[in-house]
């Protein structure tokens, strides 16, 4: 095992990501099993409980079979990481205690809430609590979100506002961060100190764009649980950090998981867009290099 | 032709939104002019950047992605903030040791620098936060709240409307947000009787009188026409719909109540009377 582990050359940060991406994918197990075999959210929550248990165990034995390894990384000044820390604690603490904006066209908490009180999945309208008047799409159908986060709530016994508002940004802040590290790498190797400063600029960056409900400081800061915050803070800098380094099986994660998280054309999403730009990059590429070789 | 519209004034709505949009480009024509090469990554973002900013492409972006997102969340095909991050790094790291201030000082200047444009471009550093209006909303509706049973059908303003299923879901609605907010009703894909969106507009019409009231040193100035003639209609309508508690600012109540028909007990919570119908 120790030898699958090292071929993958994975890290800390990617067991973090794809662990994330796993969880993702136990929901949409879940949720589909609850939803076309009419399963209560008790037992939704106690199959993805049972997953996430056997994922951390996973984790854990994977983590301790990488063991530690001599990356080889330029050592930088303390300041850096301890700065970028502080801008994370910070960036926490506003998450955790700030009250969340409601923002328009989402509802995940009413769907939440609809889902915990009715014992099922999509058993009546979110918005009335009333029965639907027109069938769902299928495509909005099969968005797993809304039974992870039934599923904490079941198995902590949080309230669906603070573990949908104040809980989960705070693991999407995590996976964000890590996966933001991970394209650190591409960019800039081994200097840990030019890693580092991408990393705190990445922080203030995330603080200045919270003009719009698009952009990204807007989704970690006030809407850390909604689909396409994953996607745009996790999914993709992740997929561009596979494309860039031919880890193909990161984007083919990444491509999964987010057509269980955002409503996409017929799973077509944004990372499949972005794997396929990057595979045409690196055909260009090695035909440039080729051509020059042969002149 | 819709798409092309969407896409012209999507781009102007984003820059308008985003300003640190502009770092990208310099980094792009700083690596181009000075290096002469750019990296895979800077390759993929110019590509990006030229797919996004020409109109047809951004229609046929805006075709693959589902209709109920915004324009602006096409630029996530961008990676806007590592860009922006990265031409950080590249100034502080890769130019500033290059220039010819000697000392340290430079480095300090250069922080700053950074500082200064992140600031500045970056909206002021200002974050949305809840307003003391919204916030007392709130906590207005929390006291509301404890009020209600699995058994209430609820007509409420809109602004309290938002809360009551994400806080409750065993209370019902005659009509939910998805009646004003077009992305929620492109979820459910639902649509409502003409008689509802009378009532809704009828509440509307209330809200926004009352929003008049409390904002107003006057108390006696006359009641719109459409909420006299329109309120037997209005509650009939959400009568036949099961509603069984409605909910009225009690300083608009006050000035109403004269208009509204019988069959209801009404009591005072907080900021709010409410209307149960009697059995």
């Amino acid at each position: 095992m120790q030898q699958f582990v090292k071929k993958l050359d994975i890290s800390f940060a990617d067991l973090y990501v794809t662990g994330v991406i796993a969880c993702i994918g136990a929901a949409e197990v879940a949720h589909l099993a609850g939803l076309f075999l009419g399963l209560g959210m008790g037992t939704v929550s106690l199959i993805w409980g049972g997953f996430f248990a056997l994922l951390l165990l996973f984790c854990i034995l994977v983590w301790w079979k990488l063991g530690r390894r001599d990356r080889k990384l330029v050592p930088c000044h303390k300041g850096l990481p301890i700065g970028f820390l502080l801008l994370i604690f910070v960036q926490m603490l506003y998450i955790f205690c700030m009250q969340q904006l409601v923002t328009p066209g989402d509802i995940t908490l009413e769907t939440v809430t609809t889902f915990l009180q009715e014992d099922g999945i999509h058993r009546v309208n979110p918005l009335t609590g009333g029965a639907y008047i027109n069938p769902l799409s299928m495509r909005y159908k099969i968005l797993c979100l809304p039974t992870l986060y039934g599923a904490v709530c079941k198995l902590t016994g949080l309230l669906p506002e603070i573990a949908v508002c104040h809980i989960v940004p705070l693991i999407v802040l995590g996976g964000c961060y890590f996966s933001y590290y991970k394209l650190s790498g591409i960019l800039f190797g081994k200097h840990l100190g030019k890693r580092y400063t991408f990393l705190i600029l990445v922080a203030l960056v995330l603080w200045m764009l919270d003009g719009a409900t698009y952009l990204e400081g807007y989704g970690l800061l006030q809407g850390g649980y909604m689909g396409t915050t994953i996607r745009g803070l996790i999914l993709i800098p992740y997929t561009l950090q596979g494309g860039l380094s031919k880890q193909w099986w990161k984007c083919a994660l990444c491509v999964l998981a987010e057509l269980c998280v955002c409503m996409t054309l017929w799973g077509l999403g944004f990372c499949l867009l972005i794997t396929t730009g990057l595979v045409i990059l690196h055909w260009c590429e090695e035909r440039k290099s080729l051509k020059e070789a042969a002149s | 032709m819709s798409y092309m519209r969407e896409a012209l004034l999507g781009i102007s709505e984003y820059f308008t939104a985003n300003k640190l949009i502009t770092v990208c480009f310099a980094i792009l024509l700083y690596e181009f002019f000075v290096h002469e090469k750019l990296s895979p990554f800077l390759k993929y973002v110019l590509a990006t950047l030229l797919v996004l900013l020409f109109p047809v492409s951004a229609a046929v972006l805006l075709i693959y992605q589902p209709a109920i997102y915004d324009y602006g969340f096409l630029w996530t095909l961008m990676p806007v903030v590592a860009v922006i991050a990265y031409a950080g790094v590249r100034f502080l790291w890769d130019i500033l040791p290059k220039a010819e201030a000697p000392g340290k000082g430079k480095y300090v200047i250069g922080a700053f620098a950074v500082l200064g444009i992140l600031f500045l471009l970056g909206n002021r550093g200002c974050v949305q936060m809840v307003s003391m209006e919204e916030a007392a909303l709130r906590s207005g509706y929390e006291q509301l709240g404890e009020t209600f049973t699995e058994d209430t059908m609820l007509w409420v303003p809109r602004s309290l409307m938002q809360w009551v299923r994400r806080k409750h879901g065993d209370v019902k609605l005659v009509y939910g947000l998805d009646m004003w907010d077009a992305a929620a009703a492109a979820y459910d894909g639902d649509a409502y009787a003409p008689e509802l969106i009378a009532a809704y507009e009828w509440m509307l019409a209330v809200e926004e009188y009352n929003v008049f009231m409390e904002n107003s040193d006057y108390v006696w100035f006359e009641t719109p026409e459409e909420i006299i003639l329109n309120a037997h209609a209005a509650f009939e309508t959400v009568g036949n719909a099961g509603g069984n508690v409605i909910v009225f600012p009690t300083i608009t109540y006050e000035q109403l109540k004269e208009y509204f028909p019988a069959g209801y007990e009404t009591q005072q919570v907080g900021k709010y009377t409410l209307l149960q119908r009697k059995r």
